[in-house]
């Protein structure tokens, strides 16, 4: 039959060592709190074995043991409170409290100086002391006065709320366990009052909870989290106490590697646990910035296209009054010019022009990539699309002496597209034939071609101007990339017309590619859209 | 008969409008400019030019603006409205032809002799 006193005892020794094993980071703070709160279960236990003994150097070996256990509680708890305020402790103080501890102990234990005699009176156990009983009594409570003093001065000096938070409940819940337990273990005693003694680790115990409470980071307190530890909490119990059932030593070994085997497995489901609902509250705060970032990515190239935008529409008002008044000068709207004259300002000329065309063509990639490409598609005579481009260039490949031959074997087939973007493929080939050409032959070819069941329409465009290497052909159709030898014919070009004609002969359902012998050698540049038979 | 083609063109820029009237009272036009959208519309209403050159990015009254008041007062049909702008997205042009101007052109890719034979293509001279 057991002492309700000592079941209450094991009952606190678990339920803290408990408390220990959730508390239990590995981090500094942690271990410091686990080892306090762990020395409580210690003392619990020496006291619940004191009550439990039965022979005199039972009753004087742990009551001794009682005191001694209990000081360590004073110790630990100031170890506890310097490393929750400054992070860690100087190792000098360390040795010396070590030193210290160990002194007190072997005191406590092997002489009279505190203790003198362990006496029983009935149910009651109790303590005659010795003369420097009171000297011991205030080194205790030192550590104790000590590890406050040293809390109070971390909350002054704390800023950041929820480790204010922690600090009131450590605080709170010292004050609390410490009236509790000193009024039946210290006050008490006083008086020669031993009556109460068993309850002392009850205030303890309240005083480990608040401050496992205040330590375990608000964010655990994950219900799932907390069912988990309760449920392996008692599941622990069941298989500790189930140790003491037994009725040969195969079962007691059993019970006991059984009760080891929930201990460990126990332990890695909360783990577990822990672990996921962390990862998920984590992984619930990335996607919370992954979307703002998106969105604030979003944001920024809305504003770039609207930039972009605006500074070509900007650029245009000085260009086309550059163009406007150049061309009639050469007109004669203002007199005629001298032939000297007429070359400078027809270079002004065409470098004004290919001024515009570059702003157009960096208008057209800020409108691809904002997506904002419109396209209005219908049949289209591709064969007059041709035409309208070279009728548009002829003067320009007069000027630099080269001759168009336009070669139509497509007749009137038409495709499906857009007719002024398709305008904008075909001429961004043909400018390139006699920009990148010093005069010559540039042919224009048009025919149909079958691919398995579909017919398709190929317009090529050969020169013979500077040729394409052949690492530069698959860099050809990229944003902002020239060719060495186009830079050299041309200095200035942004590298996009052939990435926008690109885009948009996809969008219209075509290809686009090129094919040169090499440099100087001339190149081919061929455009394929299927044919729109009219379904 | 009085053959003189009656031209008014608008844009805030004067730079620009002072080009083109140039460029048409060159050609024989009887050219006049107006550099917002209420003069051009008194101006419009006042005189009834033959074609009307205007300009969409204005402050106050914008392009679109005008054509919507002149569509309301009754006067586009015996005035051609061309739409000139450096603003040339398709959706604008749409826009601008939707609401009764008969072309829609892109100052910066044509010159002043190309503008003044798109005009008189307009009003079918």
């Amino acid at each position: 039959m057991l002492d309700f006193r000592i079941v209450i005892l094991l009952l606190i020794t678990f339920f803290v060592a408990w408390l220990a094993i959730i508390a239990y980071r590995k981090s500094r703070e942690n271990l410091a709190f686990s080892l306090f709160v762990f020395s409580v279960g210690v003392w619990s236990l020496a006291l619940a074995l004191f009550y439990r003994a039965g022979s005199d150097f039972g009753n004087e070996f742990w009551g001794r043991m009682v005191y001694a256990t209990g000081s360590l509680i004073a110790v630990f708890f100031y170890q506890f409170a310097a490393i929750f305020v400054f992070k860690k402790i100087n190792p000098v103080w360390r040795i010396i409290i070590f030193a210290l501890t160990i002194f007190l102990v072997y005191i406590y234990i092997f002489t009279p100086l505190f203790v003198k005699n362990v006496f029983i009176e009935g149910a009651v156990k109790g303590y005659i002391y010795g003369d420097a009983r009171a000297i011991f009594d205030i080194y205790f409570d030192i550590y104790f006065l000590a590890g406050f003093l040293v809390l109070l001065r971390g909350l002054k000096n704390e800023t950041d709320l929820s480790r204010r938070a922690q600090y009131f409940f450590i605080i709170i819940g010292t004050l609390i366990g410490l009236i509790l337990a000193s009024s039946t273990n210290i006050i008490l005693p006083w008086f020669g009052r031993f009556e109460f003694l068993w309850a002392g680790p009850i205030g303890v115990a309240l005083w480990a909870s608040i401050l496992t409470y205040g330590i375990v980071k608000h964010s655990l307190l994950d219900v799932k989290i907390i069912a988990t530890e309760i449920f392996v909490g008692l599941m622990w119990l069941v298989f500790l106490v189930n140790i003491f059932v037994f009725a040969s030593l195969t079962e007691l070994i059993f019970n006991l590697a059984l009760f080891l085997a929930t201990l460990f497995f126990g332990y890695l489901l909360m783990k577990s646990v822990i672990k996921e609902v962390t990862q998920r509250e984590e992984l619930e705060l990335l996607t919370q910035n992954l979307a703002t970032a998106n969105e604030r990515l979003q944001e920024l190239d809305k504003l770039k296209s609207e930039f972009v935008s605006l500074a070509s529409h900007q650029l245009r008002s000085p260009l086309t009054i550059i163009r406007g008044y150049i061309s009639m000068l050469l007109e004669g709207s203002y007199g005629a010019l001298s032939q000297e004259a007429r070359k400078p300002v027809e270079i002004v000329m065409s470098s004004a022009v290919a001024l515009i065309k570059l702003i157009n063509d960096l208008l057209n990639v800020s409108r691809i990539e904002s997506g904002k490409i419109f396209y209005d598609f219908k049949p289209v005579v591709f064969a007059d699309i041709v035409n309208k481009v070279l009728d548009a260039v002829k003067e320009n490949a007069r000027q630099k002496n080269s001759s168009l031959q336009f070669n139509n074997f497509a007749a009137q087939k038409s495709v499906w597209g857009d007719e002024s973007k398709l305008y904008e493929v075909v001429m961004n080939i043909l400018d390139n034939a006699i920009k990148y050409s010093s005069g010559g032959q540039i042919d224009v070819g048009l025919k149909t071609v079958k691919s398995g069941e579909k017919e398709n329409i190929l317009m090529s465009c050969r020169d013979n101007g500077i040729g394409i290497s052949k690492e530069d052909i698959p860099k050809l159709f990229n944003k902002f990339t020239r060719s060495n030898e186009a830079k050299t014919a041309q200095s200035s070009g942004l590298g996009i017309g052939l990435y926008f004609a690109k885009k948009v002969a996809e969008d219209n359902g075509g290809r686009i590619w090129a094919e040169s012998p090499g440099v100087g050698l001339g190149s081919t540049f061929f455009v394929e859209f299927p044919v729109y038979s009219g379904k | 008969m009085n053959t003189k083609k009656k031209i008014l063109i608008v844009d805030d820029d004067s730079m620009i409008s002072d080009m083109y009237l140039m460029k048409f009272v060159e050609d024989g036009f009887d050219a006049t400019t107006a550099s917002d959208g209420k003069t051009a519309l008194e101006k419009i209403e006042s005189e009834k030019p033959d074609a009307v050159l205007l300009d969409i990015v204005m402050p106050q009254m914008d392009g679109f603006d005008v054509l919507k008041e002149l569509g309301k007062k009754g006067l586009l049909q015996n005035t051609k409205i061309i739409l000139l702008s450096n603003v040339g997205q398709k959706e604008d042009v749409e826009k601008g032809l939707s609401l009764g101007a008969s072309d829609y052109i892109i100052k910066a890719n044509f010159t002043p002799s190309e503008v003044l034979e798109k005009v008189k293509k307009n009003i079918g001279v």
